[in-house]
């Protein structure tokens, strides 16, 4: 049985081993659509083990009770969300889980490295980490779900600031509660960007009723002319937005 | 009060977890547990009372995140109040106790919250401002010692460490929070970490927070090892996991206890705890270790340096110090400096790091420029790019402590001399910032001619040394190369001079090719008088790692010499020099085929064809025929290709590549043939303030440079001023501004205003993530590009 015990600060990590990276999605990252290239495929093999080194995969979470949610906004001790579109993926959660994850900082020294080297090179590092760390919240968020479907407690689908009405503010309240850089090294800057780079934060409701969480789902972004878009289902946004994802 | 005096006798026990505690009287996540120092002091005192009646000496101030950025200078909960009340708080507890331990108050410096540059966007000195404030404060009201905790980059420790030294006189503890891969999240190794502090001064290191005592004794071991300075440890009680949904900590008070008892065998002096620690916590471990007398600290005499990432050791294997980043004799070096062009200054770091060079050393020295300046933006870039520790070469003691103060690490200095003048300047810079400093042996008399003259000006030096508290293990002593094509007995003087010097067990360097100045052929006098220094005990040797010959004889030397263990290091050296030299036979014949022309190599991404064929193309074309028919028209064949979506951004990269190399060639005749240069206009390009995302610029510059334009990359996060300056400065007619994110898009509006303001003449261009045409006409932007394509087309039609 899960014990809810909320405010604990839970650290996690992985061990990158356990990273099934997919080319297909890296290639997207990178703007390589339809067609594959002997060229870039064997330069995206050379970086990989590079990247991989690099990683570092860690984060932190925490779960909290909602005292009072609407349409609107959601109250859960001390913290205040206001967000119709958060709202509308929390419906039907009495608790929400709030994390933060890293690919880790040595990622951003490789990305200036490279970028030195050649611009290729860097897109392609860039691309790698950014599949690093989704692949890395896909992982943390299957654990969890597991862990709490044993339960019968269902997950919706993670939600980051800047998606949506969901405002990119609100990172300083997740940064702020999960104490992330002590904890795990994610700090924000004074115009809200997350370092290290790749990092991402969210939400992720705890419902009682049976839902299939779909991570992955880009349908709901507005922004159709992007050149990362997933084909099928959609997916929004160049690779370190891609915190936004749903 | 001297730590020291009672560490050797007894081990001192730190307090527990404030946080854990506070949590547990009702502080709410997210809640600024500082403010308590003022709206709850009696639960502070109380707590402090709880962990000094646990057995513990010295009581970590509620000051954990009390600096400038959450705390404001004036009003109820100021930062001056803030810290005020916290120290009063531990102190009351001190004097309410009937314990009769020693106690001290530390006033406690955790994380800034913020991530420096180069990694985040805040500058080093700001850093150092920021805990010096906060540090001020603690001084004023007087505490007993600093501690600087959980800190898990090694640069903003530097910067706390900075502060608290040059802002108070009592003790700086400083603790470290380690990954589980034994690194700081940054990548700095325990050793890398223990040379860097050690070299700042810091009175005792260690480690805390991230995990429990078990998992910790891997890294403990490692800075036991190497700390000449005590060494602390305060862990967690293990964190709170998340298995099968119960929360789960990892250790009891009583196996905490036990692993403390285990680690204290490793040599550490001072113990407590972290996250969960509570007083029963440390109750258990002062039971524990009661009576228990710790092992002396020891020197441990290690002459290293170090990067951001690892320690470099000297006096084992020896060393091999890169030369190239010097101007000195080299055209295009000096144009680059000229320019400010720090992406090839970059390239020549990176290329000898690939060549196996240990060190870099860092020349940026020309009369007519600002060498200060020069020199912290190359040492700065330099850090962002290669983790090789570097070696600080300047007259300019300006530049000389400027490069000290920003290094991140502990540098290698070159260099001093027996010139009273020159020991006076650099000995206080590197007692106060750290490093291993390269001692030439000449004086105010010049470089004396026996191997005994030169000897006895290092002793000079040494004994220099020591007066200012720096040990020998510190200097490295250059008994100077001097050119046997004037004096034959040149060589023989050094080299008695090193074997002196190193049988005395001091360390040497030497600049190798001065040997052979004057000669032809150097490389076969080089290598061979490499390999006489190396027999005869050279710890470091600034030589060119591109030299075929100089690489082959300092391997050839550690495989004979006993220093590569089962020739291991040789055998993949001898492999990497024949299938090098294989391959590029093999090069030649694969990817230069007679029948694919220039054009087509760039347009399939074919760099190493494209840079062999350009050059076979200018032996007999025009470099501005080889442009313009071949490079040029292959660029717009791929340009088009991505605007009509049948090329993607990684192949319009990997033929950018291939340009790039094409263009190496028609640089090389252009330097070496005097050719004129045809170049477009110059275009400024740039990330706007606030922003730190950079790829967009880079691959837009990428294509502008392969156009032919002379670009000024400014870099990311740049200010609006900065870039009219800039454009004024150079008369430039484009300014080229991304922003990846929606908060920094006011940044890029007022940059566009202050351009059309200053500079009505100035167009300027707009791109990146979240921008559409909608946002750049808002702001005024003479165009919106939506890919690097479509800025290098309205270049094109400014042009």
């Amino acid at each position: 049985m899960v014990t809810l015990n909320f405010n604990c600060l839970y650290s996690h990590s992985l061990a990158k081993e356990r990273l099934i990276l997919r080319k297909n999605e890296i290639m997207r990252y990178m703007g390589q659509r339809d067609t594959e290239d002997n060229l870039i495929m064997a330069q995206t093999d050379k970086l990989l083990p590079v990247v991989c080194d690099a990683l570092n995969l860690k984060g932190v979470f925490t779960i909290r009770k909602i005292d009072s949610i609407n349409s609107k906004a959601l109250i859960s001790d001390n913290l205040t969300i206001k967000s119709e579109s958060l709202m509308k993926n929390l419906d039907g959660c009495n608790a929400i889980i709030i994390f933060a994850l890293t690919a880790g900082a040595e990622i951003d020294r490789l990305l200036s490295k490279q970028a030195h080297i050649s611009p290729l090179n860097e897109l392609i590092v860039s691309a790698i980490a950014t599949e690093a760390i989704e692949c890395y919240a896909d992982i943390w968020t299957e654990e969890i779900r597991k862990t709490f479907e044993k339960s019968n407690l269902y997950l919706k689908p993670r939600f980051s600031p800047g998606y949506g009405d969901f405002s990119l503010k609100y990172q300083q309240d997740i940064i702020s509660i999960l104490q992330t850089p002590s904890r795990c090294g994610i700090c924000l800057t004074d115009k809200l960007i997350l370092t290290p780079s790749k990092s991402i934060t969210g939400v992720v409701g705890i419902t009682e009723a049976y839902t299939k969480c779909i991570e992955s789902d880009c349908s709901i972004c507005e922004k159709t002319d992007c050149q990362f878009r997933k084909f099928k289902p959609d997916t929004k946004q160049q690779n370190f937005e891609r915190r936004n994802r749903i | 009060m001297n730590f020291l005096s009672i560490i050797d006798k007894k081990i001192m026990f730190f307090d527990g977890g404030m946080g854990t505690l506070l949590q547990k009287k009702g502080l709410k996540s997210g809640e600024l547990p500082e403010k308590w120092n003022i709206d709850r002091p009696d639960e502070i005192t109380s707590i402090h009372l709880d962990y000094l009646n646990s057995g513990c000496n010295i009581l970590k101030t509620n000051t954990f995140g009390a600096n400038g950025l959450k705390f404001s200078d004036t009003g109820e909960y100021s930062l001056e109040k803030i810290i005020k009340a916290g120290i009063d708080n531990a102190r009351k507890a001190i004097n309410l106790s009937d314990c009769s331990n020693e106690h001290f108050v530390a006033l406690d410096i955790g994380p800034c919250g913020r991530l420096l540059k180069p990694l985040g966007n805040m500058d080093f000195d700001d850093a150092v401002e920021l805990f010096a404030k906060s540090i001020r404060i603690g001084a004023d009201y007087g505490v007993d010692l600093i501690l600087i905790e959980t800190m898990n980059d090694l640069y903003e420790t530097k910067a706390a460490v900075l502060a608290a030294k040059e802002n108070s006189d009592v003790p700086v503890f400083v603790t470290n929070a380690y990954d589980t891969n034994q690194k700081l999240m940054t990548g700095a190794s325990p050793e890398a970490v223990c040379a860097c502090l050690e070299g700042l001064g810091v009175d005792a290191i260690g480690l805390n927070c991230s995990f429990g005592p078990e998992e910790m004794k891997p890294v403990i071991e490692r800075l036991c090892k190497v700390s000449s300075v005590p060494v602390i440890v305060n862990p967690n009680a293990g964190l709170p996991s998340f298995k099968d949904g119960v929360t789960t900590y990892d250790i009891s008070e009583e196996k905490f206890a036990q692993v403390m008892g285990e680690i204290a065998d490793f040599g550490v002096h001072i113990m407590g705890g972290c996250c969960g620690t509570t007083p029963a916590y440390i109750k258990a471990l002062t039971d524990k270790l009661n009576g228990y007398v710790p092992q002396k600290v020891t020197r441990k005499n290690l002459s290293v340096i170090s990067s951001y990432t690892h320690a470099v050791e000297f006096g084992k294997k020896p060393i091999i110090i890169g030369e190239r980043i010097n101007p000195t004799g080299k055209k295009l070096f000096k144009e680059a400096l000229r320019n400010s062009d720090i992406d090839y200054i970059l390239n020549v770091g990176l290329k000898q790091a690939e060549a196996g060079a240990d060190v870099l050393d860092v020349n940026v020295g020309l009369p007519e420029i600002d060498e200060c300046e020069m020199m912290e933006k190359v040492v700065t870039s330099l850090q962002a790019v290669t983790d090789l520790p570097l070696q600080i070469d300047t007259t300019s003691i300006d530049a000389m402590e400027r490069a000290m103060r920003i290094y991140n690490g502990k540098p290698m200095i070159n260099s001093v001399n027996g010139k009273d003048e020159i020991i006076d300047a650099i000995f206080p810079l590197v007692k106060k910032y750290g490093g291993l400093v390269v001692a030439l042996t000449l004086d105010e008399n010049g470089i004396p001619e026996t191997t005994d003259g030169r000897v006895a000006v290092a002793e000079k030096i040494y004994k220099k040394a020591a007066e200012y508290g720096i040990e020998k293990k510190d200097i490295i002593v250059d008994t100077l190369a001097m050119t046997i094509s004037t004096d034959g007995n040149a060589a023989k003087n050094t080299l008695g001079a090193l074997e002196t010097i190193a049988k005395n067990g001091g360390l040497t360097s030497l600049g190798v090719s001065n040997i052979s100045f004057g000669l032809p052929q150097r490389e076969i006098i080089n290598s061979v008088f490499f390999t006489m220094a190396l027999s005869k005990g050279l710890s470091g040797a600034i030589i060119n790692p591109h030299s075929a010959e100089m690489m082959k004889a300092y391997h050839g030397y550690l495989a004979l010499s006993g220093l590569d263990e089962n020739c291991a290091d040789y055998i993949e050296f001898a492999q990497s020099v024949s299938v090098s030299s294989q391959l590029s036979e093999s090069k030649l014949k694969n990817e230069a085929p007679d029948d694919v022309s220039l054009k087509n190599a760039i347009i399939k991404g074919l760099k190493d064809s494209a840079y062999s064929l350009s050059k076979k193309l200018l032996e007999t074309m025009d470099a501005i025929d080889v442009i313009n028919i071949e490079i040029v028209p292959a660029l717009d064949t791929v340009g088009k290709g991505f605007e009509e979506k049948t090329v993607y951004l990684p192949q319009l990269l990997i033929s950018a590549d291939a340009a790039k190399s094409a263009f190496d060639a028609v640089k090389e005749k252009i330097s070496t043939s005097g050719e004129a240069k045809t170049q477009k206009c110059k275009i400024i390009l740039a990330t706007v303030h606030g922003d730190i995302h950079d790829i967009g610029k880079n691959i837009v510059k990428a294509l502008m440079e392969n156009y032919g334009f002379d670009v000024i990359d400014l870099g990311k996060d740049v200010a609006p001023q900065k870039i009219v300056e800039e454009a004024k400065k150079h008369n430039v007619p484009i300014v080229g501004l991304s922003a990846l994110m929606t908060t920094t898009v006011p940044a890029m509006e007022e940059t566009v205003r202050l351009i059309h303001q200053e500079l009505p003449g100035t167009k300027v261009i707009v791109g990146g993530a979240v921008l559409t045409q909608e946002y750049a006409d808002t702001m005024g932007a003479d165009m919106y590009a939506k890919d690097a394509m479509e800025a290098v087309r309205y270049a094109e039609k400014l042009n």
